[in-house]
């Protein structure tokens, strides 16, 4: 039976009389570390699908397959810190496109690397948290190693909220520092080492509409700077600075009569190399029992190239330059399903997304499609357990 | 997620919660809860000569400076007597103390008009959070304090994060939210001459529901029904409806309304409607009335 009240004289007088009564209104509570310590655990396979033969012009088709294993921790420590551990191991084999040449019909054609590689990275990301009444802050710092990469990151945060809790405010910088020793192979003219840094900051708001919606906006700008071309490509020059504006919005809804919930996502991004990208995300969670919800997604992606992005390799050609599949310009989309069972303690989620990049996916028209535009699946399994 | 049920008797009512999750953590909950309860009746009771309301209304004469619960307690009774041109009274206590519902027997009129002349909201000077009581007359939370601790019972239950539950003091039930599966609680309304078997069942998923009813305590003298709701003008109780429901998005004002309803007789009809919540009557005969009528049973 729904509560339908009407603009009565009386309803009204009496309503306003008993929010004033203490306790009567929900009051949320301060921000809080976890109250329970959660370990999960994630296992995900992603496969690349193979370079189609036709646009193949050298080495294997075979691209990365990674499989990867995610442990996480969050735990409250005392009444106002919270941790946060996560740690990831990935094994990587297959092969990566090293160029692109011109094909006998006149469209680019991938030469691949020559041999599959094997290849491990382990990450390690610690986040401490302090927790005050109306706001929080956060401190994180991260380690992630290669063979040939070496990675470490710091970030700090801060997120504030008014005293009637509908409206956060945040605030954030991360830096991180790369080293990069590309493997040496005989006959590849491939630097020793370099370096790479980058500083993100970022602002962002909540605003909390009904108690069935709200809607999150953020802004963020990132600085790139140092080696920031592919080392393994035949020929890849690339400006040694990158800026990046990332204008993300998140809206929330829950739909009572379906017992189930809207998440609709946009993403504009633009850097100063000329690549524009949108991102829509769609994502519906459907709850289908006490213990159970499923959730359908589906995101379209669509980028324009990089101002030096060119289809295929020319050894002759001077300045900033690169046949990357991902400075070219498509379209791409994912779709997927998560299904989620929890009981008390327990949470188990399966989750599967299909990725395909196209060309005629773009939102502006494609001349030349890359020809190592990117399909993949990914398939997740994982359990969280709370105590 | 499994639900749990905790029972205690406080308030005059048998307590109970319904709360869906981690045994430990639901099972403390209530006992806070419950703590919390018999803190209010502690502080509100009118039985015990050391409770703030005791103490406030032994300083009948003279100003009284209330504390903030106290003050918003007040300040709702007031509106509702205003909304309910002075039927729910905040003083009306004394005339209870008249009726002595063992006894089989009518009070003494002479007794019955000198506490109707200490009775009155209208003669107590309000001047929030400065009360002052004219000498003799008393307050009384009755009708609005334990439907308010259902409501901050629940609201405590969904800050602690428990989001499926139900909370039940006696009939006045405050829905925390449904069952986890979505599923609205079924809520039986008493029979009014068999208060142990329900006449119906309304379906409830979010919101209150609160009875006021003939046959809580009553007496029959001379083949007609007295309980113990009174009207403050008249001194004597109601005799119209046998119960009377309402559902509205909070307990206090579910409860209100229901009693007010009682109060009204046959003007409580389109009073209810004028407000739009779902509302039932059942008359003394047992037909019933409202927008939650059994549509047969008219």
């Amino acid at each position: 039976m729904a509560v339908t009240e009407s603009g009565s004289k009386t309803l009204l007088a009496l309503t306003s009389a008993a929010v004033a009564l203490p306790g009567m209104a929900p009051v949320a509570r301060a921000d809080s570390p976890p109250e329970v310590t959660t370990l999960g655990y994630r296992y995900s396979l992603y496969r690349e699908d193979d370079i189609e033969p036709g646009k193949l012009a050298a080495g294997v088709g075979e691209r990365y397959e990674i499989d990867v294993h995610q442990l996480r921790l969050t735990t409250g420590l005392g009444d106002t810190w919270g941790l946060t551990v996560d740690y990831q191991h990935e094994s990587l084999s297959g092969a990566s496109p090293f160029g692109t040449s011109r094909g006998v019909d006149g469209n680019p054609q991938v030469v691949m690397t020559g041999a599959s590689i094997e290849e491990l990275r382990r990450d390690l990301n610690i986040g401490l948290r302090r927790y005050y009444d109306y706001s929080n802050a956060g401190i994180s710092l991260g380690y992630s190693a290669e063979d040939d990469y070496t990675a470490y990151n710091l970030g700090a945060d801060y997120q504030f909220s008014t005293e009637d809790r509908l409206n956060t405010f945040g605030l954030g910088v991360s830096i991180s520092d790369d080293t990069l020793e590309p493997t040496q192979q005989s006959g590849f003219n491939r630097i020793k080492k370099d370096d790479k840094q980058s500083l993100t900051a970022v602002v962002n708001y909540t605003r909390v509409l009904s108690t069935v919606a709200q809607v999150q906006t953020a802004l963020s700008l990132s600085r790139h700077s140092g080696f920031l071309s592919d080392p393994y490509k035949a020929v890849d020059v690339r400006p040694d600075e990158r800026i990046a504006w990332a204008w993300t919005t998140q809206y929330r809804r829950y739909l009572k009569d379906w017992d189930a919930a809207l998440h609709v996502d946009y993403r504009l991004y633009t850097d100063d190399w000329g690549i524009v990208s949108n991102t829509f995300d769609l994502a519906w969670y459907q709850n289908v029992d006490a213990g159970l919800r499923v959730a359908p997604s589906l995101r379209y992606y669509t980028q324009s190239q990089a101002d030096f992005y060119f289809p295929t390799d020319n050894t002759t050609r001077q300045g900033y330059q690169s046949s990357d599949h991902r400075l070219s310009p498509f379209g791409a989309l994912t779709t997927g399903i998560r299904v989620e069972a929890h009981a008390v303690n327990w949470k188990v989620v399966i989750a599967a997304e299909r990725y395909i990049a196209d060309g005629d996916l773009a939102l502006g028209s494609v001349e030349v499609e890359h020809p190592a535009l990117l399909g993949f699946s990914l398939v997740t399994l994982g359990m969280d357990y709370s105590f | 997620m499994t639900l749990h049920h905790f029972r205690f008797q406080a308030l005059g009512s048998p307590c109970q919660l319904h709360l869906y999750g981690e045994p430990a953590r639901v099972r403390s909950l209530a006992d806070a809860c419950e703590r919390w309860v018999r803190a209010f009746e502690r502080t509100y009771s009118r039985f015990c000569s050391d409770s703030l309301l005791s103490q406030l209304n032994a300083a009948a004469g003279t100003d009284w400076l209330c504390d903030a619960q106290t003050a918003a307690l007040i300040h709702y009774g007031d509106t509702l007597w205003h909304q309910s041109d002075g039927l729910f009274d905040l003083t009306a206590g004394a005339l209870a103390r008249c009726w002595d519902f063992r006894s089989g027997r009518l009070p003494d009129p002479d007794r019955l008009a000198a506490a109707k002349a200490l009775c009155g909201w209208e003669k107590v000077r309000w001047e929030s959070p400065a009360l002052r009581l004219p000498e003799g007359a008393a307050l009384d939370f009755g009708g609005i304090g334990k439907e308010y601790a259902v409501d901050a019972v629940a609201n405590q239950c969904r800050e602690a994060g428990v989001m499926h539950g139900l909370v039940d003091f006696g009939g006045d039930i405050a829905v925390i939210g449904p069952h986890p599966n979505g599923a609205p609680w079924k809520i039986g309304i008493r029979h009014p001459r068999a208060p142990q078997k329900p006449i119906l069942h309304l379906s409830l998923g979010e919101g209150a529901i609160a009875t006021s009813g003939d046959y809580e305590r009553f007496m029959e003298v001379d083949g007609r029904r007295y309980c113990h709701i009174l009207n403050p003008k008249t001194g004597y109780p109601p005799n119209y409806w046998a119960s009377m429901t309402v559902i509205a998005g909070s307990c206090l004002i579910a409860g209100s309304l229901a009693t007010v309803g009682m109060l009204r007789e046959a003007g409580a009809g389109p009073w209810l409607d004028e407000t739009g919540l779902p509302w039932l009557g059942i008359r003394t005969d047992l037909s019933q009335r409202g927008p939650l009528a059994d549509q047969s049973s008219r």
